[in-house]
């Protein structure tokens, strides 16, 4: 065998290399598609706040409810909903790089 | 040296040559322009796919509410365009541009009414909305493909860098625009409602708010002997209305029975810069409203032809947390946003003055009792929002010319 001017294990690591970026790129795209979905598929919990004479009370949010409208308080008084509004569930992404 | 090295040696050289000479004659742009394109082509199916996604969920909201051909609908939406208004000669733009905006949204009213008459008038805004979102998501994903397309067609490489670095940006507005078509189909209150659950927790839940426009509402309140004019768009369906046009014809016919305001406030959602805390209240001065121009030009008029202070109170928010439901930082600091304005007519009228404040914003989720309407209905809040749509005001006036743009036309 001739001699060479670079080492055989040369081309092979520039080979892994060049593999290595091509996987990696891939990879980051196929991440960024599945955590749009993931966004895109997040529910959100909403929840619906009643004014009974004064008094808060939180319950989940119907169909149908809106700010303004009379609703059912805990005491089987009439109240009104005061407000509503969506909480989203935390980021178990964010919530690990918490820790 | 070997013969195999000399070999090698000289395909190294001549390889080199090659480049170099690849490298004079541009084709490293052309690598780069085939990553940037391969790129924007993966992006341009991501936005495929959400415009299609879009339009099943309006169809199938359509269909649920039993619309008649619903896709022909949704077609003619998605198409739909309104050509800006003749802007090299300025004389009265501002009402060519209403007169544009208000038949443009009164076809689409038409639209659906003759496209959903078993629905109530709440369930069509909302289809109306979920088309619009859809004709958004829809204009976006051509105009991009249209981008790159022309970009290739041209060689135009700078064009192509250009679509290739702001597309994360056009995708997070994709995402957002399809996150909204669900919460305007689930009707809760969102970002932008804030003006709206303002000015109906300063008249109180109680209070009977009468039609002014077919859109628009207002009321009256009280506040430690000042009469407060509360106004805002109808609700719960998702409505805008027609503020500035209304607050216009309140004023005007006040001033005609002998009563002029001693203030005005605007209360409106406004974006945040980034880094800023969302739900921030902050105060100012001028028409806090996000309109292209008729509807803020009205406030402005009004306020300077009877020298009314005007003040605007904000509630900050970035672009996706105002259209979609209201988050929960924003709704804690509706009290506070409630405070300023007591806080600010308090300070600046006495008893016995006139304050018109107007809610401005979508009023998707924020009710309201119409005068007239039967109590024993309101217990159920299905019933009061079909009770909402009997009350549907007679059809609108023709609206009369503004002094102001009289003068306009004239000139």
């Amino acid at each position: 065998m001739p001699e060479t001017l670079y080492p055989d294990w040369l081309q092979s690591i520039i080979v892994f290399i060049l593999l290595g970026v091509v996987i990696y790129m891939l990879m980051r795209q196929a991440r960024e598609l599945r955590e749009m979905q993931e966004r895109l598929q997040r529910k959100v919990k909403r929840y619906t706040i009643i004014d009974c004479n004064g008094k808060d009370y939180r319950r989940e949010y119907k169909e149908g409810d809106y700010v303004g409208a009379q609703a059912e308080c805990p005491e089987n008084q009439k109240g009104y909903i005061k407000t509503i509004y969506a909480e989203e569930p935390e980021d178990k992404n964010k919530k690990k790089k918490k820790q | 040296m070997t013969d195999w090295a000399a070999w090698i040696s000289a395909i190294s050289q001549l390889l080199f040559l090659v480049i170099f000479l690849a490298l004079f004659m541009g084709a490293n742009q052309r690598l780069q322009l085939y990553v940037w394109t391969k790129d924007i082509r993966a992006k341009l199916l991501l936005l495929e796919d959400l415009k299609k996604r879009a339009e099943k969920q309006t169809l199938d909201y359509m269909l649920d509410k039993k619309a008649k051909n619903p896709s022909k609908i949704l077609e003619r939406v998605k198409n739909f365009f309104v050509i800006s208004p003749v802007d090299i000669e300025p004389t009265d733009i501002i009402r060519r541009l209403e007169h544009l905006i208000v038949t443009r949204t009164t076809k689409y009213k038409e639209l659906f009414k003759t496209a959903m008459p078993e629905a109530n008038e709440v369930d069509r805004t909302k289809a109306e909305t979920a088309a619009e979102i859809t004709a958004v998501l829809d204009f976006i994903h051509r105009y991009v493909r249209h981008l790159l397309l022309t970009g290739e067609k041209t060689k135009n490489w700078v064009l192509i860098m250009q679509l290739q670095l702001v597309m994360p940006m056009i995708v997070q507005l994709a995402e957002t625009y399809s996150k909204a078509l669900n919460d305007f189909l689930v009707g809760a209150p969102i970002g932008d409602s804030a003006g709206p659950i303002v000015a109906v927790r300063l008249a109180g839940y109680e209070a009977e708010w009468k039609t002014v426009d077919e859109d628009t509402v207002y009321t009256e309140a009280e506040l430690e002997g000042r009469k407060l004019v509360l106004v805002k768009a109808k609700g719960p369906g998702s409505n805008v209305g027609r503020p500035g046009y209304a607050t216009y014809q309140i004023i005007k016919e006040m001033v005609e029975k002998g009563e002029k305001p001693a203030l005005m406030i605007t209360v409106d959602a406004a974006l945040k810069m980034e880094g800023e805390e969302t739900g921030t209240v902050a105060e100012g001065v001028g028409a806090a409203i996000g309109d292209i121009g008729p509807e803020k030009i009205r406030f402005e008029r009004i306020a300077a032809e009877y020298k009314i202070p005007l003040r605007a109170v904000i509630i900050k928010m970035g672009m996706e947390e105002a259209i979609l439901t209201m988050k929960k930082k924003i709704s804690d600091n509706l009290d506070k946003a409630v405070e300023t304005v007591k806080n600010i007519i308090l300070e600046e009228t006495k008893p016995g003055d006139i304050v018109v404040v107007i809610g401005v914003g979508n009023s998707i989720g924020v009710g309201q009792k119409l005068e007239g309407t039967n109590k024993e209905q309101e217990t159920s809040v299905e019933e009061q929002a079909n009770e909402q749509v009997l009350e549907k005001p007679a059809n609108k006036q023709p609206e009369p010319r503004e002094k102001g743009e009289e003068k306009e036309a004239e000139e």
